[in-house]
């Protein structure tokens, strides 16, 4: 047990804040001290300036240009990057799609997808979700019928991000009505530029249009766009739970915000009882960050494993917390509408509400915080 | 931060484990003497001192093992009290004349010696020797052979013998059946101040964060066992057809126990890291930290357990409620949450 990081891994921090500081267009620096919205344009410039150090997917082998870094290092090059004012650099196609080709796919699937991928220049859209099964994925009704040498799609996926600006959805589709929920389910990687897809926008309350609906109507896909076997999708979909042991806590995401928080702090008088809870909160962080590293750090050789869902109920939880003490920080002038703000704006105040109502969110993707802990519950506690 | 532990701590974690795990096997009609002896034959009243002194040099994170071992087993043998802070002072004065007998003494269990300080009244110097009137109240293990009595303000320590003229011992139990006393002193003369002025105080100090580390270690032994007791008894309690743990209602809030828990434990480790390497400033943070973590856990777990249990939560004869009782007193020894948010805010 030691307190503090090895000279190793403080030095990477100063080589990727260094990088960062060097690297980082200003205006993506602005849009990320201010909280702003990201569109797809912004997110793949920012991944081909990290590929060009090779850096836009430092969980994927090395082999598929990633970096080969241990778990630990990894957790402290995602928050090193957040810390240093970058945005995030996380996508549907690097976060899991990469994973899962890299696990199931074959080497054309490999060839032809992941370094566009890696590169910033394909988005992908995840399509999971449907109207009728939320928490109950298993229960998903998009189907997907052979027709010689295709699947001919027919559904309705909803909350599917970035859909509007994304050149590929990889989807879950029942191929098997007959089989128990979970075994009928394949996995196929979809043309967004297919003749029969719609997609409508969903305003979510923070005034944002990243998610929408996708309505599939006898589309067709070709039966090489198939990941696997058939029928075995929820497999490696699977696959994917666990696979970030410590990623879904954002802890990155919340230190961010709690600096952002003190740098507010520091230009205001603060009330007492403000700051109580300020520190409340600060030990949690300091909790947070100590728990992710415990998982790292104890039983390095160790699968990640059903803990993860703890992790991600007790960070998301924090998230929200720490926005919300934003929120009040910020009083009523954090109250003006982020698109229509008027002249005499706090321009570091102006998307406090936004980011506020964005992050109830992150309770509720993913897996809700209460599936989360029936999760913990049958497979941690054993009940 | 690195959590790993080496190959010898794994080593000493497990025979600590097991020597506790064998010994204090129930909690009711335990022996005290042979509880403390135990202690002395297991080495680990000799835990925090060097070789040079006779001791088998524990570090905090050894000792931390065996507060954890404490709190699961219900363990009332004063070692916290003895041989943390009481022994923490004595080896920061091993050179002083006269400590060192005290040393081979609490390390070979002839001798149990307590920390106590005073709360209202003086240690006042003439000359050679020393006059202490006044009071001391809760020691822990306050009828110990022999007391280290620091003034009010810890700017003097000296040595009393239990027995001298003029101290007046009135013993209790506490809430969870440990050993405490109510001490007044009247007019006692001492032969010598141990250690005074800031060096007393920086003394005092550091052995009060160890000891508050531990307690908090204590406390994390204790919450384990019962989170885990509490489990054991949801899983076969059948009401309605099934066990209780299936339901929804119940498990979700198992689930925030075992997040209080393993915040509390984290923050615990991350406290006793700090006792062990940083400097004063970080470790009065990082000990505040997990102060308050493991207060707001201590009571969610030791609650919730005694709600679990239903009625039979309630009763005296249920574990549930004597690991209840040893939660709720650890926590008011080491002090409100709130408390522990103002020390961490003064310590920024």
């Amino acid at each position: 047990m030691r307190l503090t990081l090895n000279q190793d891994e403080l030095d990477f921090r100063s080589i990727v804040d260094d990088w960062v500081q060097k690297n980082l267009p200003d205006d993506l620096r602005q849009m990320a001290r201010l909280g702003e919205h990201l569109t797809r344009k912004e997110f793949s410039r920012w991944c081909a300036i990290l590929d060009s150090n090779g850096w836009s997917v430092p969980a994927w082998p090395k082999e598929y240009g990633g970096t080969g870094w241990s778990p630990l290092r990894r957790h402290l090059f995602e928050e090193q990057l957040l810390l240093s004012g970058a945005p995030r650099n996380t996508s549907a196609g690097i976060a899991m799609l990469g994973p899962i080709l890299i696990a199931f796919g074959t080497q054309d699937h490999k060839n032809k997808y992941l370094p566009s991928i890696r590169r910033g220049e394909t988005f992908w859209a995840q399509g999971f979700s449907e109207p009728g099964s939320g928490s109950d994925l298993a229960s998903l009704r998009t189907s997907a019928i052979r027709d010689g040498s295709h699947f001919i799609v027919n559904g309705h996926k909803i909350w599917t991000s970035y859909a509007q600006s994304s050149e590929m959805m990889f989807a879950l589709v029942r191929t098997n009505p007959e089989a128990k929920p979970q075994s009928g389910i394949s996995f196929l990687l979809i043309d967004m530029a297919s003749p029969g897809i719609k997609v409508r926008p969903i305003r979510t309350l923070d005034g944002g249009t990243d998610l929408n609906e996708v309505f599939l109507d006898d589309v067709r896909v070709p039966v090489d766009s198939l990941i696997g076997e058939i029928d075995r999708g929820w497999d490696y979909a699977k696959h994917l739970l666990g696979f970030e042991r410590t990623g879904i806590a954002g802890v990155a995401v919340s230190k961010q915000q709690f600096f952002r928080l003190k740098r507010l702090m520091s230009e205001r008088s603060i009330s007492p009882a403000f700051r109580h809870k300020v520190a409340r909160t600060e030990i949690d962080l300091l909790g947070m960050d100590a728990l992710i590293l415990r998982t790292l750090t104890e039983n390095p050789a160790s699968r990640p494993g059903p803990e993860a869902s703890m992790l991600k109920i007790q960070g998301t939880r924090l998230r929200q917390t720490i926005q919300h003490l934003l929120m009040e920080l910020a009083g009523p002038e954090g109250l003006r509408n982020a698109e229509d703000p008027g002249d005499y704006v706090e321009r570091d105040l102006q998307w406090l509400a936004a980011n506020y109502l964005d992050s109830r969110k992150v309770s509720i993707y993913g897996g809700t915080n209460e599936i989360q802990a029936n999760v913990v519950a049958k497979a941690v506690l054993g009940l | 931060m690195d959590f790993s532990l080496s190959p010898d701590q794994i080593l000493f974690r497990d025979s600590v484990d097991r020597f506790f795990n064998e010994t204090f096997t129930k909690e009711d009609g335990r022996d005290k003497a042979v509880d403390w002896q135990a202690l002395v034959d297991m080495g680990l009243t000799a835990a925090p001192f060097p070789d040079s002194m006779g001791g088998t040099g524990a570090n905090t994170i050894d000792l931390m093992f065996v507060a954890n071992g404490i709190g699961r087993t219900l363990t009332t043998a004063p070692f916290l009290p003895c041989v943390v802070m009481a022994g923490h002072i004595l080896r920061d004065c091993a050179n002083v004349p006269g400590i060192q007998p005290l040393i081979e003494a609490l390390t070979n269990g002839t001798r149990k010696i307590a920390f106590a300080e005073l709360s209202s009244g003086s240690i006042t110097q003439t000359g050679t020797s020393s006059i202490v009137s006044g009071e001391a109240r809760l020691v822990l293990e306050g009828s110990a052979d022999v007391l280290i009595l620091a003034s009010a303000n810890h700017d003097k320590l000296v040595i009393i013998e239990g027995k001298a003229k003029g101290v007046t011992c009135s013993p209790f139990t506490t809430l969870d059946k440990r050993e405490a006393a109510d001490l007044i002193f009247s007019n006692v003369a001492v032969n010598s101040i141990i250690a005074e002025g800031h060096q007393a105080q920086q003394m005092i100090a550091r052995a009060q964060r160890t000891m508050k580390a531990l307690l908090c270690a204590e406390a994390c032994g204790a919450m384990q066992a019962t989170l885990e007791l509490t489990l054991d008894y949801v899983r076969t309690r059948k009401q309605f057809g099934r066990p209780i743990g299936s339901f929804q209602a119940l498990q979700h809030r198992l689930v925030d126990m075992r997040i209080a828990y393993d915040l509390a434990d984290t923050q615990t480790r991350v406290a006793i890291m700090a006792v062990e390497e940083a400097d004063s400033p970080t470790i009065v943070r990082l000990c505040a930290a997990a102060h308050a973590q493991v207060v707001k856990a201590a009571r969610l777990i030791a609650e919730e357990a005694i709600q679990m249990h239903g009625g039979m939560g309630m009763t005296e004869e249920c574990r549930a409620g004597k690991f209840a009782k040893r939660l709720i007193t650890l926590s008011i020894l080491l002090g409100s949450e709130d408390s522990a948010i103002e020390n961490f805010l003064l310590s920024a």
